[in-house]
């Protein structure tokens, strides 16, 4: 039988990590090069999306691949995941689509997050270092990010909840650079510990990034980490776990049980009410857990009468969903139910949502007019959020 | 109950061609739509191979497809093929079914000269005239050895009358209406034969149908035919700027509209003075 060889690929800012599995071997092997980024970035720090840019984005994957000595042509790539930071659409669709004219079979090539490659690794580990709660501190030129990873039984799926934070106000690389700063992060980190920690019960800790490597400054934080508690520090955790899910998504073995509602993923479904022989039944146009920059979906509907169309938010976490409503008044009047209109599902961010109502006319008997109606949608509700906390501090006064 | 149907299956990229050449239809639910409201004058022939491999290749309903081909095999009849579409579809509710259904399997029962005349009623409603003349003729061909009552002869001459109205031949129109009037000696039809010369300019033969009746019926005839033109073309331009709407230009309804109300307040002002 064919071997089966899994590629992770981990585009950092500043240099790119490659790791790979081949059947029979028990974890990833990451390889020992450490390859400069190449990669030509616009002004606001994402990738240029431009046909140079993904042109050459394409080429140094296709370098980084000749890194792996097992690797005699592309066409033995069973799986490729490339993860970095945050995933842009026209990056993916434009790199896909030049690794597939490279000679990687569309299918066989994913990209994640950083985040998604953090759960993935995670996951991949014996259930106890996972079944409660892991969080992951990662320090780096970049900052210093605390993430929380959660795992919740929700039937024959585990959701898998992320939160993230931003802690580069308490601890940064510059203050590594003198006695007294470390010090003084060693202090600021343990007291944000404390409160990060609290009484939680927290299966694993790891440490990713070159400011847990570079100094030992971590002292005193660290004893508090790995009083019971398992803690890892690593340099190649997102290659890793980028790997794991190439390997997964040959077998289908794992990921496919589990519920990812961190970033770059959709944490709510959209449904549409409609009528199916006078019985009110909701569509999902998107679920969550799915990547929000691979959802698009429309189906078409004929107008019985309706003003308007409803859209049901159903959150996967503890959210009451809610529903938005665009007006049809706009379309046309005509005879009831000689009105069909496509209705468009295109996500813009993980938080919006762009609906458009199409007016199709009704075949030859009633001809379409070229009315679109459009409308964003925020995918959480913030306005609810923040009457609540308002409410909150009126009580607590 | 209003909301949004889904709609089942694809929509066409091109048309299915039903009954020779009169319409295209692009989906199931104008299929439903076009059987609904022509099912007097559909035949078992509607249901053509070409019909089927339009519903599995183009709109991809190889379900409702294999459903359809099982009824055919079996030689099962025209209404349960019918049904079986307008059940599979998701455009009309239960109770609109129902009705559809009833209407559907009492069309069965008649006898051959109603069937024509219902075809023939169902093409008039639907403004198609010539082939609305081609089923009252056919009826008119059962009149010799059919049970039928002379009510149901008269009333087929009169909605020939009516036809022709419709395309503007008056000769033929009141040769109809007269032979109506002659079996249901009704004042309705009378009333609609005078209207024919009215309408023809024929004054000689309009004042030899008046004499018929009271001056002062008649007069009060030609009056309420007097308002209804007036009524008409006010009908036919609001219809106008409704179209305009409908074809999505916006702009110009909107300046006809507000052309169109200035005028009804010029005229009620006048009317104040």
């Amino acid at each position: 039988m064919q071997r089966k060889l899994a590629i992770g690929i981990d585009i950092g800012s500043d240099v790119t990590q490659v790791s790979y599995l081949i059947d029979g071997m028990t974890e990833p092997d990451t390889l020992e090069e450490m390859i400069p980024t190449t990669l030509k970035r616009t002004e606001d720090g994402t990738w240029d999306v431009s046909k140079e840019g993904i042109e050459q984005a394409a080429q140094f994957i296709v370098d980084c691949l000749t890194y792996i000595k097992e690797l005699t042509c592309l066409e033995e790539i069973d799986s490729l995941c490339i993860t970095y930071k945050k995933p842009q659409k026209e990056f993916i669709r434009g790199v896909e689509e030049m690794l597939f004219l490279a000679g990687i079979q569309r299918e066989k090539i994913y990209f994640e997050s950083h985040e998604e490659s953090a759960v993935h690794f995670a996951l991949s580990q014996e259930n106890t270092l996972w079944q409660r709660e892991v969080i992951f501190f990662e320090l780096s030129k970049e900052g210093f990010s605390y993430r929380s990873m959660r795992a919740q039984r929700a039937g024959r799926k585990t959701k898998i909840f992320m939160e993230e934070k931003d802690c580069s106000a308490i601890v940064n690389l510059s203050l590594l650079e003198t006695e007294e700063g470390k010090k003084q992060a060693d202090k600021d980190f343990l007291t944000l510990l404390g409160s990060l920690f609290g009484k939680r019960i927290i299966n694993a800790v790891y440490l990713i990034g070159e400011g847990f490597f570079k100094e030992n400054w971590a002292v005193a934080s660290l004893r508090y980490i790995c009083n019971g508690r398992r803690a890892f520090k690593g340099l190649n955790l997102y290659t890793k776990g980028a790997c794991y899910k190439a390997y997964d998504r040959i077998e289908k073995k794992v990921f496919p049980n589990f519920l990812l509602l961190c970033s770059g993923r959709l944490k709510v479904n959209i449904g549409v009410k409609i009528l199916q022989k006078g019985t009110e039944y909701i569509i999902f146009l998107a679920k969550a857990g799915k990547r929000w920059y691979e959802e698009t979906k429309e189906i078409e509907c004929i107008v019985d009468d309706a003003k308007e169309a409803e859209f049901v938010i159903a959150p996967a976490y503890e959210v009451p969903e809610w529903t938005e409503k665009i007006s049809l008044q706009e379309l046309p009047y005509r005879e009831n139910k000689m009105t069909r209109i496509r209705i468009e599902l295109e996500l813009l961010d993980e938080n919006t949502a762009r609906i458009i109502c199409m007016d199709l006319g009704f075949g030859k008997f009633v001809k379409e007019s070229k009315i679109k109606i459009t409308k964003e949608i925020l995918l959480e509700k913030i306005e609810e959020v923040e009457e609540k906390e308002q409410g909150g501090e009126e009580e607590s006064r | 109950m209003s909301g949004l149907l889904v709609t089942i299956g694809k929509r066409g990229s091109f048309g299915y061609i039903a009954q020779e050449g009169e319409i295209e239809l692009f989906s199931l639910e104008e299929i439903c739509y076009y059987l609904y409201h022509n099912i007097y004058r559909i035949t078992k022939d509607f249901f053509h191979t070409e019909l089927l491999l339009y519903l599995k290749e183009e709109l991809q309903l190889e379900k409702l497809v294999g459903q359809l081909d099982e009824l055919l095999k079996t030689e099962a009849p025209f209404e349960d093929l019918v049904m079986t579409i307008m059940r599979y579809a998701n455009y009309y509710d239960t109770e609109e079914l129902e009705t559809f259904q009833e209407k559907l399997f009492r069309f069965r029962n008649l006898s051959k000269e109603e069937k024509r005349k219902l075809m023939g009623d169902n093409c008039l409603q639907e403004e198609k005239e010539k082939e609305a003349i081609f089923h009252y003729n056919k009826a008119l061909n059962y009149q010799k050895n059919s049970s039928m009552n002379k009510e149901f002869w008269g009333k087929i001459y009169h909605n020939m009358g009516v036809c022709y109205i419709h395309m503007l031949f008056y000769e033929e129109a009141a040769k109809h209406l007269e032979k109506a009037y002659q079996i249901l000696q009704s004042e309705a039809v009378a009333k609609e034969l005078l209207f024919v010369w009215y309408l023809s300019g024929k004054e000689e033969k309009y004042q030899n149908c008046a004499k018929g009746f009271a001056q002062e019926t008649w007069e009060a005839w030609e009056k309420e035919w007097e308002e209804k033109k007036e009524e008409e073309q006010a009908l036919e331009e609001i219809t106008e700027i409704l179209n305009s709407y409908q074809e999505g230009d916006v702009g110009q309804y909107r300046d006809r509209v507000k052309n169109k109300i200035e005028q009804w307040k010029q005229e009620y002002r006048n009317n104040m003075l």
